[in-house]
């Protein structure tokens, strides 16, 4: 957090208006599983079998400077050089977050060392029934809790990474909270999926109102034991406690196509170099109230960002966000219509 | 002369089958356009008569020289072709994302529960990703 903390508000002393926070490094698209909902996944053959090369990961995180690398992509443990990109990562101090389904974990962990810089980052999305059927794939959630067991015994840092979709039962999520917190995981990170245009499902993706609505009532009255891997600024925002505008350059994405523009999520073309994504894309063309295709989004990828500029920027932000800390997040008393 | 066919076109879905050749240069940047989002492999057809397979990941139609970049299925870097070179465009490769919708996987789901309600042993269902080879 003081990293995080001490980068922030040194960019804000030199007056930057767009800095990168974390770095989306997709080292490839393989994935294990084929989950509806994800549109990450959807390329001919010849583009799954691509691989990022270390040097690669490394020139990216050194070009783009955030202090943050989120490893998605597909599945990053089936990278053939996954130990060595996140070991290069790591000599390099970035605060690496491998986000694995976990498959393959309890077979690669041996090749890991234990280090603050390194957390395996598990995508779960709910309780037994639930995670197996939102990753369209029965059996996955024991051989990732079990998994994620090991790794908290043998000293790693874990966290949960969760999706929800319409339709979930929020006293489930809560009960999920507990089981995640039972079981070790240092935080959790939640957020609403968001529609690609590329993911098989279509149907399934939560809008804005109801997004809060849920939010709301999962997250209303938490319990002192969970604890989330989000600032509590986010976690009102996504409770309708406040309003806030995408900072898409927050989590800029480089993959096997080169730096994606805008963000994670859109895939409106690729450039070659941070300085050209950064200079070049029409910021004022996205988010809420400018891009249809950014309407109901509020994933954390566009909006963690904003809430922890908003945390650094004013002392207004960060009073509130030790408020939301001790008290806990609330909810929106606005009412929208849908 | 210009020339649309398959399954769709002219302002419909693009689908694999669609093909589009001719001189209309906003059909062709519109083809280019939803190219992009097609989840599967497309064929540029040049006017040199060269027909380049793969995977199309750019297209900037309001550059000085509108081009799209395609990562070709059959060599390791990508390759940018500049519009004006080109005569048309085919949705030659399958869209990845078929057989892999939710309703897919519902319908597998449901008919495990149901066969198990019938007392039936069933393994595991489950929606896998795309072979490799």
């Amino acid at each position: 957090m003081y990293a995080v903390a001490s980068y922030v508000l040194k960019k804000k002393l030199k007056g930057e208006k767009r800095y990168p926070l974390v770095l989306m490094l997709e080292p490839l698209f393989r994935c294990n599983l084929a989950c509806a909902g994800c549109g990450k996944i959807q390329y001919p053959a010849h583009i799954l079998k691509r691989d990022l090369s270390p040097e690669e990961c490394f020139k990216a995180a050194e070009e783009c400077g955030a202090p943050i690398v989120s490893i998605p992509g597909g599945e990053p443990l089936m990278h053939p050089k996954i130990l060595e990109i996140t070991e290069g990562l790591v000599a390099r101090k970035k605060y690496v977050y491998l986000c694995t389904n976990a498959i393959l974990l309890k077979e690669k962990l041996d090749q890991f060392k234990p280090t603050k810089y390194l957390t395996f980052s598990v995508h779960m999305d709910g309780l037994k029934d639930d995670h197996d059927f939102a990753v369209c794939r029965e059996g996955i959630y024991d051989v990732a809790v079990e998994a994620m067991r090991l790794a908290i015994s043998r000293g790693f840092r874990v966290t949960s990474n969760t999706t929800l979709f319409q339709g979930v039962d929020p006293d489930r999520v809560r009960k999920f909270f507990d089981e995640m917190t039972k079981l070790g995981v240092e935080g959790m990170m939640v957020s609403p999926g968001y529609s690609y245009s590329k993911a098989p499902d279509q149907e399934h993706f939560l809008r804005r109102t109801r997004t809060r609505e849920m939010f709301a009532q999962i997250l209303s009255e938490p319990k002192k034991s969970w604890r989330f891997n989000h600032s509590p600024l986010f976690l009102e925002f996504l409770m309708g406690g406040r309003e806030y505008q995408c900072t898409p350059w927050g989590n800029p994405t480089y993959n096997v196509f080169g730096w994606q523009k805008p963000c994670y999520l859109l895939q409106d073309g690729y450039v070659s170099s941070f300085e050209e994504l950064i200079n070049d894309t029409e910021w004022d063309k996205y988010g809420v109230g400018r891009n249809e295709r950014c309407a109901d989004c509020m994933v954390h990828c566009g909006y963690e960002a904003s809430a922890m500029d908003d945390m650094f920027g004013s002392v207004r932000g960060f009073v509130a966000t030790v408020r939301a800390g001790l008290l806990g997040p609330r909810a929106g008393a606005k009412k929208e219509s849908a | 002369m210009s020339e649309s066919s398959g399954p769709a076109g002219d302002g419909q879905e693009y689908a694999q089958g669609f093909r589009y050749e001719g001189e209309d240069t906003e059909l062709l940047a519109a083809a280019l356009d939803s190219a992009l989002d097609y989840r599967g492999d497309v064929t540029l057809l040049l006017k040199d008569g060269e027909e380049l397979e793969g995977y199309v990941f750019n297209h900037d139609r309001r550059a000085d020289e509108p081009f799209v970049e395609v990562m070709p299925s059959a060599a390791a870097k990508a390759r940018k072709v500049l519009c004006r070179d080109l005569r048309g465009v085919a949705f030659s490769g399958r869209d990845t994302a078929s057989g892999k919708s939710w309703e897919t996987w519902i319908k597998q789901y449901e008919a495990k529960k149901a066969a198990e309600a019938r007392g039936e042993e069933v393994g595991s269902v489950g929606l896998f990703p795309e072979p490799l080879d």
